[in-house]
């Protein structure tokens, strides 16, 4: 018996390399396929609606995305998206992008997009929807700002669903030293961030490697050895894309998330003010959910468990998952530890 | 019988050895750069040269007013008020919205009003039909027993 096998010659190993960079380099397919509609835009920022098929439930889900990379690693392609699987399950889902800021934004605080764009755009998703309550879900850095709007929230948050948040600043992921010497008043970059109103995308992206892996080439290897599984390739190249696309850091938010969270560590302290009223996550009585991945890097449970004793929520639960920093962003499924927690707590239409 | 190795293997390895090398030499490099030297040298440097900046930036502001040229700062103040100008939309509509939902109640309430009107207008009349109804129910009465009488 003879087994059918490919051997590893030069030639094998040249049309494999020449796979894989034609999908490094090739054009990109279409992302952000879920059927939306704007139905509000502010500066750069726009609110997406995306309607389901059939509205089983009367209470919608607003998400607040972080302020680093693009939200549509939420809907990276029909068959690894979040908010179409949030769609098929009969959520109306509402999506605040914040889109790029530029030079004039510079101004533009981590308070400011809490009460400018964030409790304006609930308020907005609640008049479109009609409904009289509502879901916040904030996944990384914008679970941090859906935490803090929820303490200053006015309007009828029901639920909140905080997926890998940072809120303990007290303990750093990476480069302690540097956490350090911010806390101590060692390293102050207010005056560079003043100067230059707003870091770059690709500062931005370079800095997050360098918490996170400065040095990355293991997923180039990990394309070439599944460089003949087209489904992999395709969703290797829109993630790649995504990681990849990041967006400018306003200097006001940079600053206030160095002084007022590093420094300070005011939103576990409750000092934190949103246009002179206090933040403090006391405030804080929606149904909480909150997520943290196992084998994240960037923030790690310690940063994000703490919420747990600082709420007033009498409904809280707490999750440990399996996976990373990204794992939950583009599943390929309504999530189950959602799907066990968030449809009984939405009204379901009988 | 040729046996050939599956070559999926030796990427499949090649990938693993790679995740372990870029863990070391992250590792490694992430040590190099937690120093307090070099966290207080970048501190300093991004202070020089953002007063070098804004020296410049304050000489271009400068030219412009002679050059009669716009600078980036002209252009994001533009952007402001542009924000500035949504907000103000923004506030409007909100107001709107408000005005319409008063404006539905209160036709709400009216229309109430009209049907409580009717309702208590057709119980009058109802009243009124019963009484006559009793009125020509004695009569009736009274006539029978005066005709028979009369028998």
């Amino acid at each position: 018996m003879e087994k059918e096998n490919k051997s590893l010659d030069i030639k094998s190993i040249e049309s494999r390399v020449a796979l894989a960079r034609e999908a490094i380099n090739g054009p990109l397919p279409e992302m952000g396929v879920t059927k939306r509609e704007a139905v509000w835009k502010k500066n750069k920022a726009t609110l997406w609606y995306y309607p389901p098929a059939e509205k089983k439930y009367r209470i919608p889900v607003f998400i607040v995305y972080s302020l680093i990379n693009k939200p549509v690693i939420l809907d990276l392609s029909p068959e690894s998206s979040m908010i179409a699987s949030f769609v098929n399950e009969g959520f109306q889902v509402y999506l605040l992008d914040f889109g790029a800021p530029g030079f004039e934004d510079g101004d533009l605080s981590i308070s400011g997009y809490v009460s400018d764009y964030i409790q304006k755009g609930v308020k907005k998703a609640l008049r479109h929807s009609r409904a009289k309550e509502i879901t916040v879900y904030g996944v990384c850095l914008g679970g941090t700002l859906a935490a803090m709007y929820a303490a200053i929230a006015e309007e009828p948050v029901k639920n909140l669903i905080l997926s890998t948040p940072p809120i303990d600043f007290s303990h750093s992921p990476a480069f302690d030293e540097w956490s350090k010497a911010i806390r101590e008043g060692n390293a102050d970059f207010d005056e560079w961030l003043d100067v230059t109103q707003t870091l770059p995308g690709f500062v931005v992206n370079r800095g997050l490697n360098l918490v996170t892996s400065p040095i990355h080439f293991s997923s180039y290897l990990a394309l070439l050895s599944r460089v003949e599984d087209p489904k992999y390739v395709d969703k290797w190249r829109r993630f790649n894309h995504w990681t990849r696309d990041h967006v400018p850091f306003t200097g006001a938010a940079m600053k206030q998330m160095m002084n007022d969270l590093v420094r300070k560590n005011k939103l576990v302290t409750g000092e934190i003010k949103i246009n002179k009223k206090k933040a403090s996550l006391k405030n804080i009585q929606a149904n909480l959910l909150v997520i943290a991945a196992e084998n994240d890097f960037l923030v790690p449970e310690k940063m994000i468990k703490p919420i747990m004793k600082l709420v007033s929520s009498r409904d809280k639960t707490y999750k440990l998952i399996k996976g990373g920093h990204t794992s939950f962003s583009n599943a390929s499924m309504f999530p189950p530890y959602i799907a066990e927690w968030l449809p009984e707590r939405s009204e379901p239409r009988s | 019988m040729e046996i050939k190795e599956n070559p999926d293997n030796y990427y499949e390895t090649l990938r693993l050895m790679g995740v372990q090398k870029e863990k070391e030499l992250n590792t490694l490099i992430r040590e190099a750069l937690n120093n307090d030297e070099w966290i207080k040298e970048a501190s300093l440097q991004s202070n020089t040269t953002a007063k070098m900046v804004k020296q410049m930036q304050e000489s271009m502001e400068a030219l412009s007013a002679l050059g009669n040229f716009p600078t980036k700062r002209d252009v994001a103040n533009v952007a402001k008020m542009q924000v500035q100008l949504e907000e103000k939309i923004d506030q409007l509509e909100e107001k709107l919205s408000k005005m319409v939902k008063i404006c539905k109640a209160s036709k709400r309430k009216k229309s109430k009003d009209k049907k409580d009107k009717k309702k208590k207008h057709s119980k009058k009349e109802s009243g009124k039909s019963e009484s006559i109804d009793k009125l020509m129910h004695s009569l009736n009465e009274g006539m029978n027993q005066t005709h028979g009488k009369r028998k």
